[in-house]
């Protein structure tokens, strides 16, 4: 059902990235397939929009990538969450959370408010 | 940190390993291999734009840019001199045009004519309480007020007070011409010592109080009233029908 998939909101796949290697380090089809699966594929996430991601996340030191060996025995870049990232993550997550509640707030407010 | 992130053939190789894992993936799913493939494609995206997105997201991205123009420009310059010629050429005839008109601008309209510009003031006064006069900041003084901020200043060196009023010149004339009726000292404030022709204020006449008939034209007025008439000097000047 592609049609009721998500288009992500701006900035959030930074924050979906860096959780998916809270785990250990992994490569890029892994973090993408991760993010589809554990959403129920309602994530929609372009495969190929998640390497300007990494690049950027990688150039401010949050993630630090570097070859290795796939479960299938081929060449694979991993990427591991460095101690900013983790700071980052923690931080985005926050944020997050107090965000959605707000926006939960405004979205559907109490009943008894509504007088 | 790495200062120009990765070199593109080290991503491009990591692209398709991804696509080559998408699509073995997909064959595992019992899709046929080249089916298999262009599906692993079709999730990816286009890798010509994600390669060049990739690009634009390195840390030094605008100098790798500024680079390539720069080289880009050069290589221009060498392919078509003549028409780089032709821009420098109108450029340099832009810029020389700009200065040279703001080098006018400066010399005839924003230079005041004063000795010292950065030492001179203007000085407003501001009545409190009732005034007589109607509007407190009218910003006209009394003689008395000028005088007695003339005896106490200790911040000014000197202070000169100024009237203007319009006036009619000699007996039958028409135009009206903007006077100033000056305190004495106000030549002298202004650093004005060179005349055409005459004298400014003399000591003496500056020693009594009293209003003095002393009258010094501009020279523009000198031209266009008197054709410049050398004799000037020592004729009676009728203004508004007084001397």
């Amino acid at each position: 059902m592609p049609g009721d998939r998500i288009q992500l909101l701006q900035g959030t796949l930074d924050m979906l990235i860096l959780q998916t290697l809270v785990f250990g380090p992994r490569h890029g089809h892994w973090i993408a397939t991760a993010i589809q699966r554990t959403s129920d594929d309602l994530l929609l996430v372009e495969h190929g929009s998640l390497y300007p991601a990494l690049q950027r996340l990688e150039g401010a030191g949050l993630i630090d990538g570097k070859w290795g060996t796939s479960e299938n025995n081929r060449r694979a870049r991993y990427y591991r969450l460095t101690r900013a990232g983790r700071k980052r993550l923690a931080a985005e997550t926050s944020k997050w959370d107090r965000m959605v509640e707000a926006v939960a707030r405004v979205m559907r407010p109490p009943k008894e408010e509504e007088g | 940190m790495k200062w120009f992130g990765r070199r593109d053939d080290d991503l491009q190789e990591e692209i398709r390993e991804h696509i080559a894992m998408g699509t073995r993936e997909n064959m595992e799913r019992g899709m046929p291999p080249e089916e298999a493939r262009r599906a692993a494609q079709r999730t990816f995206g286009n890798v010509g734009v994600t390669r060049e997105r990739v690009r634009e997201a390195r840390p030094l991205h605008w100098l790798e840019t500024l680079w390539q123009d720069a080289r880009y420009g050069s290589r221009q310059i060498r392919r078509r001199p003549m028409l780089a010629a032709v821009v420098v050429a109108t450029m340099a005839f832009g810029v020389g045009l700009n200065t040279g008109i703001f080098t006018l601008i400066n010399a005839e309209l924003l230079r005041s004519g004063v000795e010292d510009p950065d030492s001179f003031v203007r000085v407003h006064p501001v009545y409190t309480g009732d005034v007589p006069l109607g509007n407190p900041r009218s910003g006209r003084v009394s003689r008395e007020d000028y005088l007695a901020c003339r005896e106490a200043t200790q911040t000014i060196r000197d202070l000169a007070a100024w009237h203007s009023r319009g006036g009619i010149l000699d007996h039958d004339d028409t135009v009206r011409v903007p006077a100033l009726e000056v305190s004495c000292n106000y030549f002298a404030v202004y650093g004005a010592r060179q005349l055409v022709l005459g004298r400014l204020f003399l000591e003496e006449e500056c020693a009594s109080r009293g209003p003095q008939e002393v009258t010094v034209l501009s020279e523009g007025l000198w031209r266009d009233r008197y054709a410049a008439a050398p004799n000037i000097v020592g004729r009676v000047v009728q203004f508004d029908r007084g001397p």
